[in-house]
């Protein structure tokens, strides 16, 4: 019953020490590929490297720490499915808008309103440029 | 008012389909409403992040050292990190503990969990302090892009909503252990025989770690 808990408090803290070994030793990459390789690498090749080891911390975390590997597989699904549902959902629609974003600013030359002063915010080369696309298209 | 013996709390986990106390299933749907809200942020700061040509090098920015003249990317923030994991690993220890009744340990653990977390605060008030001291706050950014132009204020105005409302979670979770370490101290938990209180705060300071675990990588490292 209530008192009948049983652990193995050793084997639990050795065990617990190794996972927080594997995460401090992926933070730990983490920092250093920031720090001395990022820069030779392409944006979308960091962007997996670090996706890599944030999915690993991620998985440490989520199953060992907060114990989801010993809680049903039902409540695992019920409480997951939609949550990661709508963050995918919501990750494509706003990298799809912030591309968007890019483009108009690359191709239209608009820049943030706060970036700079009021009268700089369309310069004249970029107001040529986009007449020209627009002639070019008719 | 009269209170659940410890045989009848258990009955009640039993017959649940997920096989856990109540408290414990809404802790955790709370998390994953607070995760989706720390996900809106982040989701929007890659977004603004896109919509840019250039950024400024955080590496550059989350460079200085409290009380020393040298800087080193990311040292500061990479110990502050450490800081996150160690108070989930002593929080680990604390709620095993606390399933097997041992008030001392429980105490103990609780206490270092707490201390931990509480050095995390401190230094994310000199981070926010210096940063202000250097110019920066929401709508200003004293940073430069990476390639030298004006960079916009959502660099500034995102650190600090991000770090700030991850900062109002720590604080929440050491005001719920202060709540424990009182529940503990005061006999609550020998009293009704349930000592599951521990375990759904370590569930919120390890959700607290695992979200920093986030910022730590789009905010200061990408």
């Amino acid at each position: 019953m209530s008192n009948s808990v049983t652990l193995d408090i050793r084997s639990y803290s050795a065990r617990a020490l190794r996972i927080f070994l594997v995460i401090f030793m992926l933070t730990v990459a983490q920092v250093l590929w920031a720090v001395l390789l990022s820069d030779n690498f392409s944006t979308s090749a960091n962007g997996i490297v670090y996706f890599i080891l944030l999915a690993g911390k991620v998985y440490y975390m989520l199953l060992e720490f907060m114990h989801l590997k010993h809680e049903k597989k039902f409540f695992n699904i019920a409480l997951f499915s939609p949550t990661i549902l709508m963050i995918i959902w919501f990750v494509v629609s706003f990298c799809y808008e912030g591309g968007a974003g890019l483009r108009s600013q690359k191709n239209l030359g608009y820049r943030r309103p706060d970036t700079f002063p009021k009268e700089m915010k369309l310069d004249e080369k970029a107001k040529l440029k986009k007449l020209e696309n627009r002639e070019s298209k008719d | 008012m009269s209170t659940l013996s410890h045989s009848q709390v258990q009955d009640v986990h039993e017959a649940s389909p997920f096989k856990m106390s109540f408290f414990k299933a809404m802790m955790w749907y709370f998390v994953m409403g607070d995760l989706l809200v720390f996900a809106g942020f982040l989701i929007s700061f890659g977004f603004q992040r896109f919509f840019e040509t250039s950024w400024p090098n955080p590496h550059e920015v989350f460079s200085s050292i409290p009380f020393l003249e040298t800087r080193a990317p990311l040292l500061f923030a990479s110990f502050m990190t450490l800081l996150l994991m160690v108070s989930s690993l002593t929080m680990l220890l604390c709620s095993a503990y606390s399933k097997l009744k041992n008030k001392a340990k429980t105490s103990q653990y609780l206490i270092l969990t707490m201390l931990f977390g509480l050095v995390f605060v401190l230094c994310q008030i000199w981070e926010w302090s210096h940063m202000f001291e250097e110019g920066a706050w929401w709508g200003r950014n004293p940073f430069l892009n990476q390639d030298g132009t004006i960079s916009p204020t959502v660099f500034t105005d995102y650190f600090f909503i991000i770090t700030g409302f991850h900062g109002i979670h720590v604080i929440l979770g050491l005001l719920l252990n202060i709540i424990g370490f009182i529940k503990l101290h005061n006999g609550t938990f020998e009293r009704t025989g349930s000592w599951g209180y521990i375990e759904n705060v370590g569930i919120f300071w390890h959700f607290v770690d695992f979200v920093w675990v986030f910022v730590f990588t789009a905010v200061y490292l990408m």
